[in-house]
């Protein structure tokens, strides 16, 4: 009998506890950024930008057409095409700088592209007359390489303030110089799609990128959702020689296989200005709330790969409250501020941060807060 | 600011909770239920049935059902001042987002929970007529010792397996104990020192197991792999009561309740930065016992605990709690004369699956 009833509870829980619960993101972040259709096939480099439509001309008279989202600033791919497919192709980006230029490499040279604009400053379309065979295309600002200082913005935890996160983005909008947006997740409340949905048309406000990790909160519903819209949980990139980590701590902790890829970044980049974004910090400030990764030996664990490598920031998210503290020595911001219901008594309600990086000195300069309320 | 106000709650927290149940259920002596014809299978099958429907939301159906009326409204109460401290704690916790200044709310919110849950498996054992396999309570002995493997199921750390050792010595009122664990480039030692300021001694046979120590802890532990030191001082306080207390149906159950708070110190030995960080963990369960007490005896509990600092992390159930909760398990001792065998297992971010051989001395008579 107690045996049975040992069994039994170790039954009950098995499910609840699961070793690994975002393990099938790390799996499907690796799918993104690829796409087939009858006689093309798009690959973008490390996954940073969801296809979001790949489609041929109708009736095999080439060309057609490839609607990406971009999680990235700076986006490399490859167009593989065959004879039929040959012609005249559109390329769209969404969430993507004002100031994107395409180039276009083709088997026989370059190929001359045509600038279309967009219907907002996130949006940007060229046409590009392609040959068969492979192109090599590379969609970048002018500044990519420029060392100067800038700058970005972080916020976190939108959630059911989606209705009026417009607000916040205005904010944003006004704050000069910036040139995009990290955001650490929550970008819903309940994972529905009508709140995806909202969320984008919200996006129409803002005039810089918005690239995301996920939350718990888009784990609520579907997360397929996510992955349709705007592609990896977990997105790794550089611009302007600072590069950027936001790593996929929806679950409470780090799947190990984004873990394996994070130990390459922090190889990478450990003396360069590296960047580390996730949505639950490893270990809450205030110990006791345990507001962090579920596991504080995991958390413990990552701080001290990331002050090994050393890393310059972290940003986190999940407590809807702002915090400057350290941890492991590294500079450690939490930001909560994206509308999603406050923390009391803090005296902050929404807000962002404003990060100043200075790439020559390989530092990051100041990091202010922006009351939005 | 925090830790002294938590502190200064925390040595009244696990006596006011499990006194206020008791005396709300005006219960201070085992107590003898009004003689009542005994249940049938069918209504036996009955109770066992309405203590989950409707017994989780309406605590003591179980016992109503099977005739048990007295303890049934026990259980009810117990379910009101459950909810009543957890409501008292939790409620502003929740409303203010977690914020630091609430966190006191604790202190109510777990005994509360405690309650809440442990009235739930009282129910349901008692109603399936628990009291009738019941085992009786052996004195606690004077030394416990006990050699042991875990099995850590966790693929975030570079080491599975990992040989234990523990030792718990008794005299008078006062305890020592001394664990830890080693294997693959990790170990953690342990050492404590506590009072018993209430419920049986060493040696003495007890009719009633409620209990009430208080523990001061350290610990030390080495991880070489991942680069790091992680030292940890700790105060807490673990009641025990005896449920036949609620009602003779209980006989041979108890509830467990444990609060600590404490201060984690993690050196990171590669940069050679160091964090400090407070602790609050929480302990809450419920179990039962077999055996005669004497020549054999075994003593299972399930519980929750309410830490993430130990190998079994916490849960992560897909919700928006996946990031302040614990960690659940079960812990089941059987003795045979001086000898006896443990299985713990734990379930949280990581299975911890656990097996001692342990000595008890004196060795108790038949």
């Amino acid at each position: 009998m107690r045996s049975a009833c040992l069994l039994a509870l170790m039954a009950a829980v098995a499910p609840v506890a699961c070793t690994r619960p975002g393990d099938d993101r790390a799996a499907r972040d690796l799918e993104i950024g690829t796409a087939r259709a009858p006689g093309v096939a798009v690959a973008i480099t490390d996954g940073l930008a969801h296809v979001r439509a790949l489609s041929p001309a109708a009736g095999g008279s080439g060309g057609g057409a490839i609607e990406l989202w971009a999680q990235a600033p700076i986006l490399d791919l490859t167009l593989d095409l065959d004879d039929a497919a040959a012609g005249t192709w559109t390329i769209t980006v969404g969430n993507a700088l004002a100031d994107l230029a395409l180039t276009a490499a083709t088997p026989s040279g370059a190929a001359p592209v045509t600038e279309l604009g967009g219907p907002r400053p996130t949006v940007r379309t060229w046409t590009l007359d392609l040959p068969a065979g492979r192109t090599s295309i590379r969609i970048a600002p002018p500044d990519a390489a420029d060392l100067a200082p800038w700058r970005f913005v972080v916020m976190g935890d939108i959630q059911d303030a989606l209705p009026h996160v417009h607000e916040v983005f205005a904010r944003i909008d006004a704050e000069p110089g910036a040139r995009f947006v990290i955001s650490t997740g929550d970008i819903v409340h309940r994972g529905r799609e009508d709140e995806y949905e909202l969320f984008e048309q919200q996006l129409t406000t803002l005039d810089l990128p918005f690239y995301s990790t996920i939350g718990n909160h888009e784990l609520w519903g579907d997360v397929d959702g996510w992955y349709r819209r705007f592609g990896r949980a977990t997105v790794h990139f550089d611009f302007r020689a600072v590069a950027f980590s936001l790593v996929d701590s929806a679950s409470a902790g780090i799947d190990p296989a984004i873990d394996a890829l994070l130990d390459g970044w922090l190889a990478e980049h450990a003396a360069g200005l590296h960047i580390f974004a996730t949505h639950y910090p490893p270990l809450d400030p205030i110990g006791v709330r345990m507001g962090s990764f579920a596991s504080r030996r995991e958390g413990q664990a990552l701080l001290g790969r990331l002050a090994a490598a050393g890393v310059d920031l972290t940003l986190y998210g999940h407590l809807h409250t702002y915090i400057a503290f350290d941890n492991a020595g590294i500079p450690a911001h939490v930001s909560g501020g994206g509308g999603a219901e406050p923390m009391r008594f803090d005296g902050i309600d929404r807000h962002f941060l404003v990060v100043d990086v200075d790439p020559t000195a390989s530092r990051v300069t100041a990091v202010r807060v922006v009351r939005v309320d | 600011m925090l830790g002294p106000m938590l502190w200064r709650c925390c040595g009244g927290l696990v006596i006011s909770a499990v006194a206020m149940s008791m005396s709300l259920a005006h219960a201070d002596e085992p107590v003898a239920e009004p003689v009542a014809p005994p249940p049938t299978r069918a209504r036996r099958a009955l109770a066992i049935g309405a203590a989950i429907v409707p017994g989780v939301i309406v605590r003591g159906a179980g016992h109503w059902v099977a005739r048990e009326r007295r303890t049934a409204r026990r259980l009810l109460v117990i379910e009101g001042v459950g909810l009543a401290l957890a409501a008292a704690g939790g409620i502003p916790i929740g409303f203010s987002g977690g914020a630091e200044e609430t966190l006191p709310g604790l202190i109510f919110l777990v005994p509360g929970t405690g309650l809440l849950l442990g009235s739930i498996f009282a129910d349901a054992w008692g109603a399936a007529g628990g009291a009738g396999v019941a085992g009786e309570p052996s004195p606690p002995p004077r030394l416990d010792a006990a050699l042991g493997y875990t099995f850590v199921g966790d693929p975030r750390v570079p080491f599975a397996n990992l040989a234990t050792a523990e030792a718990v010595a008794r005299r008078g009122r006062a305890q020592a104990a001394a664990s830890g664990w080693f294997g693959d480039g990790t170990w953690r030692a342990r050492g404590a020192g506590g009072l018993r300021l209430r419920g049986p001694r060493p040696a003495e046979r007890p009719a009633d197991t409620s209990s009430l120590d208080v523990e001061m802890a350290v610990a030390a532990e080495r991880r070489a792999d991942q680069g790091l030191r992680v030292a940890t001082a700790e105060v807490g306080a673990l009641a025990r009561l005896d449920l036949a207390r609620i009602g003779p149906s209980l006989r041979g159950t108890f509830t467990t309740l444990g609060v600590a708070l404490g201060l984690e110190r993690i050196r990171y030995t590669t940069s050679g930065a160091a964090d400090t960080s407070s602790l609050f963990a929480a302990h809450l369960g419920w179990g039962f016992l077999l055996g005669d007490g004497r020549a054999r005896s075994l003593e299972t509990e399930v519980y929750y605990e309410h830490r993430r600092d130990t190998l079994a992390g916490g849960l992560t159930p897909p919700t928006p709690f996946n990031g302040f909760v614990g960690y659940v398990g079960a812990v089941t001792t059987g003795w045979r004369g001086r000898w006896g065998a443990s299985a713990r297992f734990d379930a949280g971010s990581a299975y911890v699956f656990s097996l001692a051989a342990r000595v008890r001395l004196p060795e108790l008579q038949r």
